[in-house]
């Protein structure tokens, strides 16, 4: 469903060249939720925005059920659910006005986004939220109506980048539910996090990221064997103690 | 993306906006509070120096009490007398000038017991200062025996001061020679004068004018006002709220959601400027002061339709300005910083309008801003030349059009999102892979440009009085290659479209080109005809002068080789305009909209074109211009190919052209034309026939089920 091949993104800060993402590549399936791991700078965000069409990668590509974001870009975007980090709401907007807008914006017709707008209602305990507006929320009713507004239009991709962000104990809780809605139904998911606790409980496999590069991917049982380590936490404090560049870990598979 | 889509695009802004309180605050509060403060004030001043001139107030202080009462009598008595002389003079010369004496004949003394006089009238604390001359020093001055010796005291650099002054000294002089008359009368002497002065006040011309020229600056701040703060919150705002990036993380172009945006800023720009207007209406009503703003037919609903009209045009224009700007902010702060020399920079026009005698022309009708102010100035002194109007509003409309193009371009790119991990010179790079067609507001913001590209281009021409016809026609094509084919295909190299399907360079059968000669040798009766309806719909900008001006030039033509005609005039034009109209334009539009609305919006835009780019403009062109517009636009659409289009457009131009050239020689056989004469019926029936058979080819060949490249 989901195909990165060698991604790669270049920035320019302060007059140098930064490599931000570097030939990344992995694939996932349908039903399989991908942990993009790695610490704060990993180059998490960006690959998932090079993903959604958002940033225009400078080498390699990325292909959504058979669309590539340059190429097709309103195709892909059309595919993709996102929950960003730094998602906002219309706060003049009441949820269920915000939630049909963007409905709207994916094409969906007026009848069906209803229906939609019904079932996540339900789903992540949106009705009597659904008149209110935006700006009176609290961070965690903000949060479920992001993750709302990402399935009105039922895609068969999900990004989430940091979805716990900022969250409380209840709402982090509800992002796991979610996550495990969104497996049961079929869909591609790559979460993007640098709580690896949360990780190693929700991803089926994982990637781990560190200065833009994939330096280890594969299954928690894949992973150990292949790093000694038992958790995730401990795979990256070993990666971090060491020098990356110049002693990449095998990647599996 | 369709209307209902945009719409509803529209009405997610409109809640966004109007729910706003700080819209609000700038929408009602602004022109319900502070605007009718402002007019208040404005109307005290005004109220407050027509009052000062209609009823003045002198404060007058004495130095001897004792002298109020012979004083007071001189002033009423020396009124009475200047009033009777006054009433004489109106008698003789019945003119509204002569009411204005009457101001002063209402003025009020206020009197008031001041010892030190020069102190009291230095300081302002009275207009004049009335001190009494001793006994002795009056009767050695001049040797008059007077009752009573006056020095006057007054500011010569205050009006009301000096007036206090003429006030007292013109009454005094009055009773003096009323009692000099009187004493010579009782002594049988007749008076003889050595000379006699008779003056007359006259109101100036101007008086209403000077107002006028003020209202298109309070369009400006009223227009300004109401945008801005919408104009930073839907861009700017909106990246600072985080709602950006999950905006164009949806598969919606980006000139649909600036389109909205605009549709957004363009209302509250229009809902403040009316309630602005209204604010103003009713003040200058209730004040009674509309004579004194907009003349003596008053503030009509003809005027605030006037004013109304322009405000569209003028909101229209800035608040697609206004959008483009803050598009380019990251931050509400970064917007602020961009706007405010903006603004500064949108008064100067308004400034320039009150320049006394400067003429609107041409050159100022396609120059941005100035050319509304202009506009205005000559709609409130009813001296509105029709050419013009339609040039400053149609490149206005262009401006604005070409200002949503740059912010579609820039709005949401990842400079903006992501700040300093985008560059700015990213903007300006070519995309790494190849487009088929250039994007619309690509292509819009190109006719953006030619538009007053080619206005520049023929003024210029045409003041070029050394230049030979040969040679101007030369350059005029060389301009129409640079502007409507070099231009766009520059701008497609840029953008990396593909040459061939940008420009709708496709294959088509010979048939369909038979089709098109057909077209091009049979569409001009009904073009001419046309043109004639014109006539009918009172639709003539074309002055006696004028036409024999063109009459002229056709003579001129004359002299010049046929095949240099053709060439500049048939070939160039032919293929320079279909391949900007009907290739690069309608492809763009075609692609982002539907082939009906690329063949309406084409030929809309080519009939406007001619309608402006010819010196002098003339609307005339608009009918059969549009109308070949619509036949191209057809062909092209039908065909899938620009190229039967040229052979088309230079028939039709060859065609006339050698009409005009050979005209006398077809006169001698009895085939002779007249411009401003309808054509026999006969030519007409063939005409039809023919264009219909043209028609009948081409629904025979039928859409290519694809275009073939060639």
């Amino acid at each position: 469903m989901i195909q990165v091949h060698e991604l790669t993104k270049r920035f320019f800060a302060d007059g140098r060249e930064i490599l931000a993402v570097d030939r990344l590549s992995f694939e996932i399936q349908p039903g399989e939720v991908y942990g993009l791991l790695g610490p704060n700078g990993a180059g998490k965000t960006t690959s998932i925005r090079m993903i959604v069409g958002l940033l225009r990668p400078d080498g390699g590509y990325a292909e959504v059920a058979g669309c590539r974001t340059v190429e097709a870009p309103d195709e892909v975007k059309a595919k993709i659910g996102m929950v960003s980090a730094t998602d906002g709401l219309y706060p003049w907007l009441t949820v269920r006005e915000m939630l049909m807008f963007f409905a709207d914006l994916y094409g969906v017709p007026f009848r069906a986004a209803e229906a939609k707008l019904r079932g996540l209602s339900e789903l992540l305990q949106l009705n009597d939220l659904l008149g209110r507006r935006c700006l009176r929320l609290s961070t965690g009713q903000k949060q479920r109506v992001t993750l709302a507004r990402a399935l009105m239009h039922d895609p068969p991709v999900m990004l989430l980048d940091e979805p716990t962000r900022g969250l409380d104990v209840i709402g982090t809780h509800v992002v796991f539910d979610y996550i495990g809605h969104l497996r049961e139904e079929g869909k591609s998911v790559i979460v993007s996090t640098h709580r690896l606790d949360e990780a190693e409980r929700l991803c089926d496999r994982f990637g781990l990221l560190h200065q833009g590069r994939l330096l280890h991917e594969g299954t928690l049982a894949q992973l150990q064997e292949t790093t000694g380590c038992r958790s995730l936490i401990d795979m990256f404090t070993r990666l971090l103690r060491s020098d990356p560049r110049s002693t990449p870990l095998p990647v599996p598979g | 993306m369709s209307f209902a889509r945009l719409a509803r695009l529209c009405l997610k802004e409109w809640r966004e906006t109007l729910r706003d309180r700080r819209t609000i605050v700038t929408l009602v509060l602004m022109p319900l509070l502070v605007y009718p403060l402002l007019s208040i004030l404005l109307q005290r001043f005004l109220l407050t120096s027509l009052t000062a001139a209609k009823d003045p107030v002198y404060l007058i202080g004495l130095q001897d009490d004792q002298h109020l009462s012979l004083l007071q009598q001189y002033l009423d008595v020396g009124g009475d007398l200047l009033q009777e002389a006054d009433h004489q003079a109106a008698d003789l010369s019945r003119d509204a000038g002569a009411g204005l004496d009457a101001f002063d004949q209402q003025a009020r003394v206020q009197w008031f017991s001041v010892l030190d006089l020069e102190q009291a009238v230095r300081s302002g604390q009275i207009d004049l200062g009335i001190g009494v001359v001793a006994e002795d020093e009056k009767l050695s001055v001049e040797g008059w025996e007077t009752a009573a010796r006056y020095r006057l005291l007054y500011r010569q650099e205050s009006a009301l001061s000096r007036a206090a002054f003429e006030h007292v000294r013109d009454r005094i002089r009055a009773v003096n020679d009323h009692q000099l008359q009187q004493q010579a009368q009782a002594m049988g002497v007749r008076l003889r004068l050595p000379a006699a002065i008779e003056s007359r006040p006259l109101a100036g011309a101007d008086a209403a004018v000077s107002l006028t020229t003020l209202i298109p600056l309070i369009l400006i701040l009223m227009t300004i006002t109401g945008a801005v703060y919408p104009a930073i919150d839907l861009t700017a705002g909106e990246r600072e709220r985080g709602t950006l990036e999950t905006l164009m993380a949806a598969p919606v172009p980006r000139l649909g959601l600036l389109a909205a945006k605009y549709v957004a800023v363009l209302t509250v720009a229009l809902l403040t400027a009316v309630a602005n207007l209204l604010a103003m209406t009713v003040t200058l009503l209730s004040s009674g002061l509309s004579e004194l703003v907009f003349g003596q037919q008053g503030l009509s609903a003809l005027v605030i339709v006037q004013v109304l009209a322009l405000l569209v045009l003028f909101a229209a224009f800035f608040s697609a300005i206004l959008l483009a700007l803050t598009s380019f902010a990251r931050s509400f702060k970064e917007a602020q910083a961009y706007l405010i020399p903006i603004m500064l920079l949108a008064l100067a026009p308004g400034l320039l309008s009150l320049t006394p005698g400067l003429e609107f022309n041409a050159w100022l009708a396609v120059t941005p801003l100035v050319n509304i102010v202009l506009l205005a100035r000559d709609v409130f002194e009813g001296t509105v030349d029709p050419s013009l109007a339609v040039l400053a509003v149609f490149s206005t409309l262009l401006y604005a059009v070409a200002a949503i193009a740059v912010a579609a371009r820039i709005f949401g790119t990842d400079a903006l999102l992501y700040g300093s991990e985008g560059r700015w010179s990213d903007l300006l790079s070519r995309p790494v892979h190849e487009r088929p067609v250039a994007s619309l507001p690509a292509a819009m913001f190109c006719i953006a440009l030619l538009f007053p590209g080619s206005v520049l281009v023929a003024g210029y021409l045409s003041q070029q009085e050394q230049l030979t016809m040969g040679h101007r026609l030369l350059l005029n094509a060389l301009a129409t290659i640079l502007l409507f084919a070099a231009v766009p295909l520059a701008a497609a190299r840029l953008q990396r479209v593909r040459l061939r399907m940008g420009f709708r360079m496709h294959r088509a059968g010979w048939l369909v080109f038979l089709a098109a000669g057909i077209w091009g040798l049979s569409l001009w009766p009904l073009a001419h005809e046309i043109f004639l309806l014109n006539r009918w719909i009172g639709l003539t900008s074309l002055s006696g002068e004028q036409i024999e001006l063109v009459s002229q030039m056709l003579q001129q033509l004359r002299e010049l080789s046929p095949l240099l005609l053709l060439l500049a005039l048939a070939v160039v034009p032919a293929v320079c305009e279909e391949a900007l109209f009907r290739g690069y334009l309608f492809a763009a539009l075609e692609r982002a909209t539907s082939g009906g609305r690329a063949i309406w919006v084409s030929a809309l835009l080519f009939g406007l074109f001619h309608v402006v780019v010819g010196s002098p403009a003339s609307p005339e062109r608009f009918l059969p211009s549009a109308f070949l517009g619509l036949m191209l636009g057809w062909l092209a659409w039908h065909s899938g190919s620009v190229l039967p289009g040229m052979l088309l457009h230079f028939l039709h131009n060859g065609l006339l052209l050698m009409l005009a050239y050979y005209r006398d020689e077809l006169m001698e056989r009895g085939w002779g034309l007249q411009q401003q004469q309808h054509l026999p019926a006969s030519w007409l029936i063939a005409a039809v026939i023919a264009v219909a058979a043209g028609g009948v080819m081409l629904f025979f060949v039928g859409r290519p089920k694809r275009p073939t490249i060639l």
